[in-house]
């Protein structure tokens, strides 16, 4: 029973990721919508979530676990998000996602230590560094509302949203972690930063009063959120399966709630998870309305659902029930913001400064990965290959030079190594 | 055979994965590691089983504070499974204290139930 | 510290399985975060981070080394405020023991100081 459920969340995993609806790197949820709405390409996409998400599961020593039985959630989420957007988009893409997503999350639960050490024949093992790739995206995601509000506003307005933003997030770090009874709140940063902005994004909108809107354009927001909404029964179904494998001690959502697990704590397994969500209420909440892409675990209730229900039927249901508030809430939210022809005019630029962002972003990650791949040499190549791009007319989207060039250095200094020409940084 | 489960993760896990093989060829406890080690060294159990984060530390700690470091193996460790040589030899060097990785448990328990069973017979 | 967690620390003593100064830092250590932090480590929710941390002291002494937490993974036990004090407690008992603890022994005993206290 335990296998199928895993199995069958592994399948899930994949094919929300294949068609867009969720995936589970916070990273990558911002770049979803450039390939869903048609600005960049499948294979694009591909390479760069294989960059941003790879080393995150392949890494050395215990990825998995934290030697125990219980899988953290991440191995087998990443995983599916790497299969979900390797695989087309078609029918058959999705399918093929689905079989092999279930046949990866069995083979985590298993304890795929194998594929771990096949890495390291490797002679450089370029794939941990790799994940630095994804390093700059989520926080300079959260700069978007105030890029927003200067394309839309003016930049003095931008600068001011972009001001808040950032003493929103020190005082984040600083007050963070905030202790409500004996559990201690987490307070996600970038995700206060991301509220902030955008309710001084809001602020700006409400004020302009309508003017004569020839075309009527639904705005971003709701767009976004309502693809979500759209797809809440497969939403509530995940949801469901992770509170009813987080019931069977399978998986757990941190590593804390993980060992508080393993060691027979459920009760304050589940306190902690509560805890952890809570803190990221702000950070979810905003990048699902503002990608229209959401994560397989939503809020990461269902994990607190699934420690406290020890029965694995009534944590599945409260764990459906779970996940279809969220998306309910989100959709409400969503189009509540769009009521603001404020927002609504702004649409395109606010798609515009979150695609600014990522470009900016990927390109930085791209060099700090690939720097960590080899020293010098990476930023060398990357900057090389980002100008012959533009310069061959961009035959790459602006967006995933950064990735794809981390993983060419990669290989490239694998081939070199083996003619003698790199050696392995100490 | 009477085995009693110390360490500090995965303790049930481990019990039940131990009854199901050793079926009524076996008793199994869960105790606390001190009082685990403790009935092993009293004699009111004959073997001691554990498992912690690194294989060897939070596992076996009590056990080798009352047994003595001979009696005691450490089977697998973060990133190193368990190989079943290991696991024989320490059965036959007489060791009455196993510890290993809360993740490793699957593999080790059957192996060592074998070889338990077997000198016991 | 209360007297069950002690007498661990003493069983493992008289086996020489650590030494007297691995034990007094163990007692410092978690005198420490007693104080620092307003909860009280008894046998009931301290005996997994002494039993660790005494196996550990002794076995960076001995030179013998285990493999660290990923990285990534460990990335959210690091958001933790406790997390943020380690360092501090890291370094008394460095020089209390004249040892440098590796990156991946501080990643478990912080894993353990954090459920602890998350726990409570």
């Amino acid at each position: 029973m335990e296998m199928i459920i895993v199995a069958a969340i592994g399948v899930l995993g994949a094919v929300m990721a294949n068609k867009g609806i969720a995936v589970f790197n916070d990273g990558l949820r911002p770049i979803m919508p450039e390939n869903l709405e048609g600005r960049m390409s499948r294979k694009e996409l591909a390479a760069t979530a294989f960059a941003m998400s790879f080393g995150l599961v392949i890494g050395f020593g215990i990825p998995f676990s934290l030697t125990s039985s219980i899988v953290l959630i991440h191995s087998i989420f990443l995983g599916t998000d790497i299969i979900g957007t390797f695989t087309p988009s078609d029918n058959k893409g999705t399918i093929l996602a689905g079989i092999l997503g279930g046949l990866y999350g069995i083979g985590i639960v298993r304890g795929l230590e194998a594929v771990v050490n096949l890495f390291e024949y490797l002679p450089v093992n370029f794939i941990e560094s790799l994940g630095e790739v994804g390093n700059p995206v989520v926080v300079s995601f959260a700069v978007f509302p105030a890029l927003a509000t200067a394309y839309q506003f003016g930049v003095k307005k931008g600068l001011l949203n972009l001001v808040i933003s950032l003493l929103a997030r020190q005082i984040a770090v600083i007050v963070s972690p905030i202790s409500l009874g004996t559990a201690s709140i987490s307070l996600n940063t970038e995700g206060m930063a991301l509220i902030a902005g955008m309710i001084v994004l809001l602020f700006f909108a409400i004020r302009e009063k309508s003017e004569e809107e020839g075309v009527d354009l639904a705005s971003v927001f709701a767009e976004r959120v309502s693809r979500i909404r759209k797809n809440i029964v497969i939403l509530m179904l995940t949801g469901g399966l992770v509170a009813a494998a987080t019931s069977y001690t399978i998986i757990a959502g941190d590593p804390i709630s993980l060992n508080l697990a393993a060691e027979g704590n459920f009760v304050d397994a589940g306190f902690t998870a509560l805890a952890r969500g809570i803190g990221f209420i702000p950070l979810i909440a905003s990048t699902a309305i503002a990608t229209g892409v959401y994560g397989p675990v939503g809020m990461t209730f269902v994990f607190a659902i699934g420690f406290f229900i020890k029965n694995p039927l009534i944590a599945f249901i409260a764990g459906t029930l779970m996940m279809g508030l969220e998306v309910i809430v989100l959709d409400k939210l969503g189009n509540t913001l769009d009521k603001y022809p404020g927002i609504r005019s702004a649409g395109d630029n606010i798609r515009n400064a979150m695609t600014a962002l990522l470009e900016v972003a990927l390109l930085v990650g791209g060099m700090n990965a690939a720097n960590a791949i080899a020293p010098g040499l990476g930023f060398f190549v990357v900057a090389g290959l980002f100008i012959l791009n533009e310069i061959a007319g961009r035959p790459i989207v602006k967006m995933a030079v950064g990735p794809v060039a981390a993983i060419v250095v990669g290989i490239l200094v694998n081939i070199l190594n083996i003619i003698g020409l790199f050696n392995i940084p100490a | 055979m009477r085995i009693v489960v110390g360490g500090q993760v995965e303790k049930q896990n481990i019990a039940n994965l131990i009854k199901e093989i050793g079926k009524d060829k076996v008793e199994v406890t869960v105790k606390t590691d001190i009082q685990a080690a403790n009935d092993v060294k009293l004699g009111k159990a004959d073997y001691y089983v554990g498992a912690c984060h690194t294989g060897g530390g939070g596992a076996l700690s009590m056990a080798i504070a009352l047994l003595t470091r001979e009696k005691t193996a450490t089977l697998s460790m973060p990133g190193r499974p368990p190989k079943e040589e290991d696991i024989i030899k320490a059965v036959e060097e007489g060791k009455v204290a196993f510890g290993f990785t809360g993740d490793h448990y699957e593999q080790v328990i059957p192996i060592l139930m074998r070889e338990l069973l077997a000198k016991n017979e | 510290m209360d007297k069950q967690l002690l007498m661990r620390l003493n069983l493992l003593l008289e086996v020489g399985e650590i030494d007297e100064e691995i034990k007094n830092t163990v007692i410092d250590f978690v005198n420490n975060i007693e104080d620092d932090h307003s909860i009280e480590i008894s046998e009931e929710n301290g005996s997994m981070l002494v039993s660790h941390l005494a196996m550990a002291l002794a076995r960076i002494k001995r030179g013998e080394e285990i493999e660290a937490i990923d990285e990534e993974i460990f990335k959210e036990v690091k958001e933790t405020a406790i997390y943020k004090e380690m360092p501090k407690y890291y370094s008394q008992m460095e020089k209390a023991l004249n040892i440098e603890i590796p990156q991946g022994e501080k990643d478990y005993i912080a894993l353990h100081v954090s459920t602890l206290v998350e726990g409570q």
